[in-house]
């Protein structure tokens, strides 16, 4: 094995180890809700079980079998393109609705979240368009909202459809990451910015209960008896989950806040706050730390690699995962308003982890091609940074 | 310089770090990214570390919670041990039927139809016989009762405005069946239907389609009494009488068990695995009431008896213990019905809640505290026209148009009005008015009712002189059956006034006396010797006077009658046709054991019935006869002896005890 591919191996690594973690998490998380709801304790965590090893597969597929660059052509563009697309229209027809977002489709008594699907797939698509359209993007401003247009509102809008307000920001950031190392006219970036400020703006005045969401989160004490959706009960929980783990925790399985579900969904929306208080801060912070260094094994990539469209996806889905993960425990620390954002790797949720380790495959996959260290350094010397 | 070296070396490896990529925007992003996650991992400390006990602080009331156990109640006794009210443990089954999915599979099973007993039995090889044996405690559950549960299926509650729908239905309730047997049927009930039905029942989140809770049901065996013992709410709240009495003063309910335990979000709380619990819950504490079953059910008997005859608004009778103050017997006709509420007549204690206007029964007590001031003795004479003018009214004496002379005993033996108004015109209005407050009216008794009224008497300031008159013959004062009761027990025995009383013991469940109650005397109303002397005039009223009905060969009985119009306030005075009719008196008089209180309340007779002497002292008679009877008491009239020969002799005794130098003999 090269040195150049330790990179692609320790990401595999760390979200193994992370899944594993999480496998255990969410069989403590979920026990009693299981118990609950008239199944056996250990439902979930096994479901979550066979999910890992497809992921895993998939995962070492995409790697041994998948080269990205073929990804570059017309044919693959709007395979992959038209795929998303489908997938998240199809949610909106044939979807059920569980916990007010409409993304589940249920086949054949398996469910599972098409929209997890669709972002990869988008990232992708817009990472390899980029590369394929470079020059007209670049340097054109109608092309370049043309392709923001199709790119990303669309897709954002479906998912938005469905209710899931999460998603949709973290794939525009991740997709704004790409555009922002692409040597893209900074000029051209505002036209979007601006429109989504606006857009922004407007959604929180028009729905009281989003201003409502940052009141709340700038004073949880001041709600946690209100009643309905206005409450910062949840939040509350967490902060407990914390304060009851201390430094070094309650120990796993002792967690009373998830045993007695006064911390609901401790196994995916609250899965960090679950974890902080079952292994304390100490674990908590290792598991931050564990995404830190999945991002810096990322960027990694995305920096040493030689590809254009290497470092667009390589970048584009590292942001992807630790995005999602900056969210889902800013949520959980109160540092951000409330949305249905679960922890990569380990919050329950088999869609999530497939794609996330199809995007783990895929990052493997680039670190495979990546050029050999003596070119890097060839380049590293003769300017200090890429030159195409 | 070598420092400065080293510095320089680590800030060169510390900006490597923070910029590990060649290209900077990459960097950016890292740093950025590092920035976020010490902003976290600082917010996460202080979460865990620094300032955790403020969130705790905040919602620690929803980690424990506590368990109330409540224990049965205690039973209610007479004074002899006879139960009259008590708490039984009943089972009610209840359904879910939106959760059964064959339904008419579970219909049969509970109605232990042949043809799936036969299949279960066939299958399992259990004794079909023994199946039928062990779904016995359904045998009361009918078709109907199953077919309106399913039509059913829920159970809707509001609350805070929110509609909720409990899949969740009373099947059939307060079944008088063992818990284990029923525990064992429903277990059995169960059992067969998933087994028949092939349904998995830990994929169900209410696997008890069928099931019971128990709770305590009041009984009363006897229902005698109804008004004094009261009845409890269906979830076993006193509601009126000494039920709702002695749970206010916490003497019959049982200490409420507390266990503290864990709580969980919906407010379920867990004990714990080391919490097995080997507590005897601490049961509710008998009370014993003065109530003696046996008189109460004499009581009662006569007044049905003479209610369905002549059909009054009530009657009240009270029967009292005059040296103790206790109450033996208190009903009041029409009665509750314990199987139909709605048939039978109200719980109110009317003896104690209803006040309404005596009559002459007042005059006795006017006569005492004349005496009892030293004003008259009962042989002094009186002068009586036949027209009386007290201010602008004219009082008419007994005798029809002539003036007569009267002793004072006479006056209340022939209950002349104008005799008594100058007795009380001797006395002055503040005296009467004390010794009317003396002897308990225009206050509440005290008695352990809830709602005791306390009638009405204004201040002796405020009376005209017309009023004053009236008052001493019983009109313009308003008074209930048990203050009267109350009085007559101060005239009779000696002149202390008791306070009347329903409770005697509290005793554990062992029978050990907890608390008992001693008779409480409230204060000397007259001298023994006045009361002695009223006893005298008393018993004059029934061996000569209007009250001869009571009359009994063996025994001194003395009482006074009193006949009040009522007012009608359609008529706005006094109908004629509708009275109140008391007799209040004592037996056996020589040494008085019982005062007996009996009033009726508009009679439904003839005109020519309409007296006290011919409606109350009937009641009066028959209770009077069956209590001397029941409780044997030595006649006092009269001294039954075996002399020589072997024959049953008798010989009157207390020859003196009446008083013989009458002036008249009333003609009619």
């Amino acid at each position: 094995m090269k040195i150049r591919e330790y990179y692609g191996w320790a990401i595999f690594g760390s979200s193994l180890i992370l899944s594993l973690l999480g496998l255990i998490f969410v069989y403590t998380g979920s026990y009693f809700w299981c118990l609950r709801c008239g199944a056996p304790p250990y439902s979930y965590a096994l479901k979550q079980a066979v999910a890992l090893l497809m992921g895993v597969g998939t995962a070492l597929f995409i790697y041994k079998y998948v080269d990205y660059r073929n990804f570059v052509s017309k044919r693959f563009l709007w395979a992959i393109y038209l795929t998303a697309l489908l997938l998240l229209i199809a949610v909106l027809i044939f979807g059920k609705e569980i916990n007010n977002s409409k993304s589940w489709i249920i086949i054949g008594g398996f469910s599972f979240q098409p929209a997890e699907l669709a972002k990869v797939l988008i990232i992708v698509f817009d990472s390899a368009y980029i590369r394929y359209k470079w020059y007209d993007i670049t340097k054109s401003l109608r092309f370049f909202l043309t392709f923001m247009a199709f790119g990303l509102f669309i897709p954002d809008l479906l998912i938005l459809a469905e209710g899931d307000l999460g998603s949709a920001m973290i794939l525009t950031i991740s997709v704004f990451a790409i555009l922002f190392i692409t040597g893209l006219n900074l000029k051209y970036i505002a036209y979007p910015v601006a429109f989504g400020g606006i857009f922004f703006t407007l959604a929180v005045i028009t729905a009281p209960y989003r201003l409502m969401r940052i009141k709340i989160l700038l004073h949880p004490e001041n709600y946690i008896q209100t009643a309905g959706k206005y409450s910062s009960y949840q939040l509350v929980q967490a902060f407990v989950a914390f304060a009851k783990g201390g430094l070094t925790g309650m120990g796993i399985g002792n967690g009373i806040l998830s045993k007695f579900q006064f911390l609901t969904f401790a196994f995916s929306d609250f899965m960090f706050a679950h974890i902080a208080e079952e292994v304390g801060a100490v674990g908590a912070l290792s598991v931050l730390l564990i995404f830190l260094l999945i991002l810096y094994l990322g960027l990694s990539i995305a920096d040493r690699t030689d590809e254009q469209v290497g470092k667009y996806m390589a970048l584009g889905l590292t942001l992807y995962i630790f995005l999602q993960a900056a969210v889902h425990i800013g949520v959980n620390i109160g540092l951000l308003p409330t949305t249905g954002i679960t922890l990569p790797f380990m919050s329950l949720g088999g869609s999530s982890l497939i794609s996330s380790f199809i995007a783990v495959g895929i990052l493997m996959s680039i670190a495979r091609h990546l050029p050999p260290e003596s070119q890097v350094t060839v380049r590293l010397m003769s300017k200090g940074r890429y030159t195409y | 310089m070598r420092a400065l070296f080293v510095l320089r070396n680590f800030i060169q490896k510390f900006y490597k770090f923070i910029k590990p990529f060649k290209d900077e925007r990459l960097n950016l992003f890292f740093l950025m990214s590092i920035l976020l996650v010490l902003i976290y991992g600082y917010r996460i400390l202080d979460l865990s570390y620094f300032k955790g006990n403020y969130w705790i602080e905040k919602v620690k009331n929803q980690f424990y919670g506590v368990i109330k156990l409540a224990p049965p109640r205690g039973s209610i006794l007479d004074r002899n041990g006879t139960v009259l009210a008590v708490s039984e443990k009943v089972i009610s089954f209840y359904i879910r039927p939106s959760e059964v999915k064959d339904w008419n599979l579970l219909k049969e099973i509970i109605l232990r139809k042949d043809s799936v007993l036969n299949q279960y039995s066939a299958q399992k090889k259990i004794p079909f016989e023994r199946l039928r044996e062990l779904l016995s405690p359904f045998s009361e559950i009918t078709e109907k009762d199953l077919e309106s549960a399913y039509k059913k299926k829920f159970t809707v509650l509001k609350k805070n405005g929110r509609v909720i729908k409990i899949p969740f239905v009373w099947l059939k309730k307060r079944l008088p069946l063992s818990v284990e047997e029923s525990a064992r049927a429903v277990r059995v009930a169960l059992r067969i239907y998933y087994t028949l039905s092939g349904e998995n029942r830990f994929r169900k989140e209410y696997p008890d389609l069928l099931g019971f809770t128990t709770e305590y049901k009041r009984v009363y065996p006897y229902e005698i009494g109804s008004t004094v013992v009261g009845i409890t709410s269906p979830f076993g709240e006193g509601l009126t009488g000494l039920e709702r009495f002695l749970e206010k003063r916490n003497l019959i309910t049982g200490k409420i068990l507390e266990l503290s335990g864990s709580k969980d979000a919906r407010g379920r709380v867990y004990l714990g695995t080391d919490a097995t619990v080997f507590i005897t819950k601490e049961k509710g504490n008998n009370v014993e009431l003065t109530i003696d079953g046996n008189l109460q059910y004499i009581v009662e008997k006569v007044i049905s008896e003479y209610g369905e005859k002549w059909h009054p608004l009530f009657i009240n009778a009270v029967l009292m213990d005059p040296n103790t103050g206790e109450i033996l017997a208190a009903a009041s006709w029409p009665f509750f019905n314990y199987e139909d509420p709605k048939k039978g007549g109200p719980l109110t204690p009317r003896y104690a809640v209803t006040p309404y206007e005596p009559g002459s029964v007042m005059k006795p007590l006017v006569l005492a505290a004349a005496l009892n001031e030293g004003l008259i003795t009962p042989n002094t004479i009186f002068y009586c026209p036949a027209r009386y003018k007290v201010g602008d009214k004219v009082f008419k004496n007994e005798f029809h148009g002539r003036n007569v002379k009267l002793r004072a005993w006479e006056i209340i033996q022939y209950s002349d009005n104008v005799g008594i108004i100058q007795v009380a015109q001797l006395l002055g209005k503040e005296k009467l008015y004390k010794y009317y407050r003396a002897f308990g009216f225009g206050k509440k008794t005290g008695v352990e009712l809830p709602g005791e009224s306390p009638g009405i008497l204004r201040n002796w300031k405020k009376w005209r002189d017309v009023d004053f008159a009236t008052l001493a013959f019983g009109h313009n004062i308003s008074v209930t059956t048990l203050q009267l009761a109350a009085a007559y027990s101060a005239l009779v025995n000696g002149g202390i006034y008791y306070k009347p009383t329903f409770l005697k013991a509290v005793l554990d469940d062992k029978g050990r006396v907890i608390k008992e109650f001693k008779p409480v005397a409230e204060r000397k109303v007259l001298s023994e010797k006045v009361s002695k002397e009223m006893r005298r005039v008393l018993t004059m009223v029934v061996e000569g006077g209007t009250g001869t009905a009571t009359k009994f060969v063996n025994f001194y009985v003395g009482g006074k009658t009193g006949t009040a119009l009522r007012y009608n306030p359609k008529i706005h005075g006094y109908d004629k046709t509708k009275i109140n009719a008391t007799f209040a008196g004592a037996f056996p008089m020589t040494n008085p054991k019982y005062v007996l209180v009996v009033s009726v309340v508009e009679p439904k007779v003839p005109k020519n019935m309409l007296w006290a002497s011919k409606i109350a002292v009937p009641i009066f008679r028959d209770i009077a006869e069956r209590v001397l009877l029941y409780e044997r008491v030595a006649p006092d009239k009269k001294l039954y002896f075996i002399d020589n020969s072997g024959c049953i002799e008798s010989k009157d005794i207390n020859q003196n005890f009446v008083f013989k130098n009458g002036l008249q003999q009333k003609k009619k």
